[in-house]
């Protein structure tokens, strides 16, 4: 009889990438992680190891010596190792530069190479025992872009992605109150050949724009969370299926307006095109911000929802280094090819001749 | 000192173009317009060289007293209790200037936007980012303004690509005739004023040597946009129109022949909103940090809060457009002023240390 080769379930099929990427990741074991990581370099690592009150071991890897952040690092960490460290995620909150900002201020790793590469862009990567995740400081907005990207990208992409991250942002957080705004208020902003249409979903609507982008904006996040506690092949399916039902539903029985739904369609795929989760979970909750700005003040709410978000994030900083400069965007051109030579930026490299 | 509140030269600079690339923008196109024509552009260049020259004679007076701003100069200079009252009239100036950009891109807003908002709501949405960026220090006020720097330049190349210009608008150049460009100095000096704020923010600058040159950069960057800016609004609505139109800045969108072309200067104007803002921050910080330094105020943040409370109650007090047109006449003559001030300053230091040394 011909056996029939049944598979138990759908997560069981392997994939050809995530063998791939699996034979890439991290362990839990530091130094078999510094192993790892060590001949992808051409510089030996330096690492200084900490212990915490309750014996859990924090390795520090760096490669230059002389790097003021390095002494900030070494200042914040003697405090924390007082304190039992729970976790990867507690070491990277106690890290931060400022503990209310919602964007995160270092980043969490899994892949070699990518660790890497961040060390030899002179970052620091931060292991905790039993940790398959490193964490790497200091961070700016563009490197928390550039995390996936394989080095030996073309350079186009290098320039390219931490710009469109930045759309992406700008997307997630201000299209939904700029639709309120202009609906709302600044309805010349619309084109008068659109405007008949979209006056028309918005009369038959219950609720008013405002009203509806919030509501609309809190299924959306629900959605987010239920995708997150799904298992496997789940976490793709019911998130998907149930956005396909509600907008249908909501949209034909004229609960909210497709102008919203499309806006929101559009947000919520900028919110995921962003690799960091930290960072994605920032957009979220600063689009509420944006959305009741806007309903309240019009397209001038947005914009200072716009300006404060900037002014904060050109305020804050990573280990005392900037987090959104022009030259963090300028000058990672030793990314490129970050395993050649001695693989550091320029001035770094002059520091420590 | 504070580590946020020291800056590089280069900041320096982005600082000072902050300040002169602000409201003066909007409305100097329009009032050269009506004294010397379709010739404002090169009143606009002898301004911008007369500034310059006025910038560097006061950054040799800052670098003849290291590490020093001028109300420590004017202790040296004057005497105690006469610096008292120097300082505090140079710290009116600088509220004077800070309340003229907030309550003038206030108006313009309302100008601009429906008239559903009161004013005291838009005061406070406007000064929002900056009393932000003045509580995380100074350094943090140059790097934003890096950005607008950057938006700048786009904004920039994005008109020379799109605008059709109608050179012969500009021709043929000089018509107007020497007496009225030189008339025009003054207007032009309006829009310059910025750069006199080094002799606040001098001491927190790190690379001090490399000052003098980012200074006039600065100076020579703000004066290629004011002329490329008036260039183009003369290039497009031809000098009659120019003369009538009370923000010309912002009908220049309605040139771009775009599908959605409605109220786009309105969006134009908005997205122009933190750029032009940078004078009312600029000032707004000078004056906020000179009175923490002349006061040794401890309590920054309480200072800042009670101190934005007061600038925004001030603001409300002209009644109307008109009331407020009116103050703004004084800003040639005090900014004026306060650079003739500083010159004489630069002057009697020779003259002192003459003295000393006989």
């Amino acid at each position: 009889m011909k056996k029939i080769k049944i598979f138990r379930s759908l997560r069981d099929i392997p994939y050809k990438e995530d063998r791939q990427i699996q034979s890439l990741k991290l362990t839990s074991d530091c130094y078999t992680n510094l192993t790892l990581i060590r001949p992808r370099l051409s510089e030996e690592p330096k690492h200084r190891i900490f212990i915490t009150v309750t014996g859990k071991r924090i390795f520090v890897v760096y490669l230059d010596e002389n790097d003021p952040a390095l002494t900030k690092l070494w200042d914040r960490l003697k405090l924390i190792v007082q304190k039992p460290v729970s976790g990867i995620h507690y070491l990277m909150r106690e890290l931060k530069d400022n503990r209310n900002s919602l964007f995160p201020q270092g980043q969490l790793m899994e892949n070699q190479e990518q660790a890497a590469a961040a060390l030899a862009q002179g970052k620091f990567l931060i292991m905790l025992e039993d940790e398959p995740r490193l964490l790497v400081m200091p961070v700016n907005l563009f490197s928390l872009f550039r995390s996936n990207q394989s080095s030996e990208s073309h350079w186009l992409f290098f320039f390219g992605l931490p710009l469109m991250g930045i759309l992406a942002i700008a997307a997630a957080i201000f299209l939904p109150a700029l639709f309120v705004a202009v609906v709302a208020y600044d309805y010349y902003l619309i084109p008068t050949n659109f405007i008949n249409p979209l006056a028309d979903s918005l009369a038959r609507a219950p609720f008013s724009p405002a009203m509806m982008a919030l509501l609309s904006g809190i299924t959306l996040d629900m959605l987010f969370e239920a995708s997150a506690h799904c298992k496997s092949i789940a976490k793709m399916a019911v998130p998907i299926s149930a956005a396909i039902v509600i907008v249908l539903g909501a949209v034909t029985t004229g609960m909210i307006s497709g102008g919203l739904a499309t806006v929101y369609g559009i947000s919520a795929i900028a919110a995921l095109a962003i690799p960091d989760p930290e960072l994605t979970r920032a957009t979220r909750v600063l689009k509420y911000a944006a959305i009741v700005l806007g309903a309240i003040f019009g397209v001038l709410g947005v914009v200072v929802t716009a300006a404060l978000t900037v002014a904060h994030i050109v305020a804050l900083q990573s280990l005392g280094q900037s987090y959104l400069s022009v030259k963090s965007l300028l000058t990672e051109e030793r990314l490129l090819n970050p395993f050649s030579l001695n693989g550091r930026t320029k001035d770094r490299g002059k520091n420590h001749e | 000192m504070n580590e946020q509140n020291q800056i590089s030269a280069k900041q320096l600079g982005i600082y000072i173009i902050g300040a002169q690339v602000g409201v003066g923008v909007i409305f100097v196109p329009q009032k050269l317009a009506q004294n010397s024509g379709h010739d404002g552009w090169i009143s606009l260049i002898f301004g911008g060289i007369i500034s310059i020259c006025a910038a560097i004679l006061i950054m040799l007076l800052l670098q003849r007293y290291r590490d020093q701003s001028i109300f420590q100069i004017n202790r040296l200079l004057f005497g105690k209790i006469a610096a008292v009252a120097i300082n505090f009239l140079l710290l009116l100036y600088l509220f004077y200037l800070a309340f003229m950009g907030l309550r003038a891109f206030a108006e313009y807003i309302l100008l601009i936007q429906a008239d559903q908002l009161s004013l005291l709501a838009v005061s406070i949405l406007i000064i929002a980012p900056t009393v932000y960026l003045t509580a995380k220090g100074l350094a943090a006020i140059c790097n934003f303004s890096y950005y607008l720097v950057f938006f700048l330049g786009m904004v920039v190349v994005l008109a020379g690509l799109v605008y059709p210009l109608h050179w012969n608008f500009l021709l043929p150049v000089g018509a107007s005739g020497l007496p009225p460009l030189i008339k025009d100095i003054p207007i032009c000096s309006n829009s310059y004023l910025g750069f006199e704020l080094v002799v606040f923010l001098y001491p927190m600058v790190k690379d001090k040597r490399r000052a003098l040159f980012w200074v006039v950069t600065a100076n020579l960057i703000s004066m290629f946009f004011f002329v490329l800016v008036f260039v183009l609004e003369a290039g497009l609505f031809g000098e009659e129109m120019l003369k009538k139109t009370i923000a010309p800045l912002f009908q220049l969108p309605q040139f771009i022949r775009f599908g959605i072309k409605e109220r786009l200067d309105m969006l134009f104007s908005l997205l122009w909103f933190p750029f032009l803002e940078s004078t009312l921050r600029a000032y707004f910080y000078a004056c906020y940090s000179g009175s923490v330094n002349l006061f040794g105020i401890r309590k920054n943040k309480m200072f800042l809060a009670v101190f934005t409370i007061g600038f925004i109650l001030i603001n409300l007090i002209p009644k109307n457009l008109n009331h407020f047109f009116k103050l703004t006449d004084y800003i040639n003559y005090s900014g004026m002023g306060v650079i003739g001030f500083l010159l004489v300053c630069y002057g009697l230091s020779f003259f002192l240390e003459r003295l000393k040394q006989t």
